[in-house]
């Protein structure tokens, strides 16, 4: 059953202004203690609370995401793992020793937070495979994407709209052949 | 995926596929793995961008920015101000003239501005500057603190290095979360950063510790008010006031005082 912090993954999905607000003036607090005891700013914490809540909402909008377990134990355990491959990857700090926090998480929270992850770097790759494409693809496929109909798209290129809608799917199936080919698709269980 | 793979995928999730077309189709996928899971992948990849480049995400970040912006203040750590590179701080030939100018400009713009806005309802928040000053710029290092995160708290605040101080006390609480010195202290560097809300926050813990000799938490809690100086915040300082002399709390007297200038 769902935890009924579950209210705060609704109002993600749902754009709540409110509910989001009390969201941030309960959890971001910790996470920034967490971000500033190992060797971060403010800013750091800012941007890894604001990637962790996007990534939640990714993943409850592209499959679901049901929460079994406080979202202040979920957040600080994501946080932690994005704030551990953040300080891995500058080098000028040690790996530091995240001290754990009383929460006892149950097996699901780990798998659903490995799942939000796994979803953050499928996006992650999509992003950086779709800058590899030419010009004139990115730009017909984020027109389409941006919730125009290909008639829209096709008249804003001043393209037909056989053609618009030919060039968006092989645009699209360049864009998966380059997904594919990357080292890391394996590892990202689509 | 060749040309006509690629024709056939458009046609198919378009729906313009006749059913003898789609029927065929769905056997080459089920007889083709490989083929199958370029398609799925062509399909799930259109789905997430789609997702990713709506609209609703854009608004979902624009609504996460402006919570970001209100929750984090940026209050540099003392001693390490330095200048970000790239920034041009040459003025060896500075215009005199134009600077005074500015400056003359730029302070008669202030007095107005205080007069127009601040000057009938600022007495009250002066006089909270004033006790903050007169009494928290320092902390005392013997008021009864024995733990060593809280002695380091207090020396960190006294050197102005509040965003440190608020580690140490911060420290202090997760191993002893009812520690009222500990939260005491931690409200005071929240006043001295001007973070008002979590000030309030600390003092209105500190003022539900029960049985504690000496509790300033709802005196704090009506200093911060008149410190933050909101519409309202002065009626609730006030209301507190009352309360910490009826209660003959901590700060009663302060507050007797106060509360007959506020008359």
């Amino acid at each position: 059953m769902a935890h009924p912090d579950q209210k705060y993954i609704q109002a993600l999905v749902s754009n709540d202004k409110e509910l989001l607000d009390e969201l941030y003036k309960k959890y971001f607090g910790k996470i920034k203690w967490m971000v500033l005891k190992n060797n971060g700013s403010e800013e750091d914490a800012a941007d890894l609370f604001q990637d962790a809540l996007m990534g939640i909402y990714h993943k409850a909008k592209l499959d679901s995401f049901e929460l079994t377990c406080p979202l202040d134990a979920f957040l600080y355990l994501v946080c932690k793992k994005k704030w551990f491959n953040i300080l891995a990857k500058r080098k000028n700090h040690g790996v530091t020793n995240i001290e754990d926090q009383e929460y006892s998480l149950g097996e699901d929270s780990f798998g659903l937070a490995e799942a939000c992850h796994l979803q953050d770097e499928r996006l992650t790759l999509l992003q950086s495979k779709l800058a590899e494409l030419g010009e004139s693809c990115q730009e017909l496929l984020k027109l389409s994407w941006e919730g125009n109909s290909m008639e829209e798209v096709a008249k804003m290129l001043d393209f037909s709209y056989g053609y618009a809608r030919k060039k968006k799917s092989e645009c699209l199936a360049k864009l998966t052949k380059l997904v594919q080919s990357a080292p890391i698709f394996k590892a990202l269980k689509w | 995926m060749d040309q006509s793979m690629i024709d056939k995928i458009d046609a198919y999730v378009n729906g313009e596929m006749t059913e003898k077309e789609r029927v065929v189709f769905e056997a080459e996928l089920e007889s083709n793995p490989e083929l199958k899971e370029s398609f799925e992948l062509y399909r799930e990849i259109d789905k997430s961008m789609t997702h990713l480049f709506s609209r609703e995400t854009k608004e979902l970040e624009d609504t996460l920015g402006h919570l970001r912006k209100k929750y984090i203040k940026e209050v540099p750590l003392q001693g390490e101000q330095t200048p970000k590179e790239g920034v041009v701080r040459h003025l060896e030939k500075p215009n005199y003239v134009r600077l005074f100018l500015a400056l003359a400009a730029m302070f008669i713009m202030i007095m107005a501005a205080y007069f127009l806005l601040f000057q009938s309802t600022s007495d009250h928040q002066d006089m909270a500057k004033d006790y903050f000053s007169a009494n928290f710029a320092e902390l005392s290092q013997t008021m009864g603190a024995t733990e060593d995160k809280i002695q380091n708290g207090i020396a960190a605040y006294n050197q102005k290095n509040y965003q440190g101080a608020k580690v140490y006390f911060y420290e202090a609480l997760e191993s002893s979360p009812n520690d009222s010195e500990a939260i005491k202290y931690l409200g005071l560097t929240h006043l001295a950063l001007k973070e008002y809300d979590e000030a309030l926050l600390n003092f209105e813990n500190l003022a539900s510790i029960p049985n504690l000799y000496i509790n300033p938490g709802m005196f704090y809690q009506a200093l911060t008010l008149m410190l933050r100086n909101e519409t309202g915040d002065l009626e609730r300082a006030k209301g507190l006031l009352g309360n910490v002399i009826a209660n003959n709390a901590e700060g009663s007297r302060q507050a007797k005082e106060w509360l007959d200038k506020l008359k």
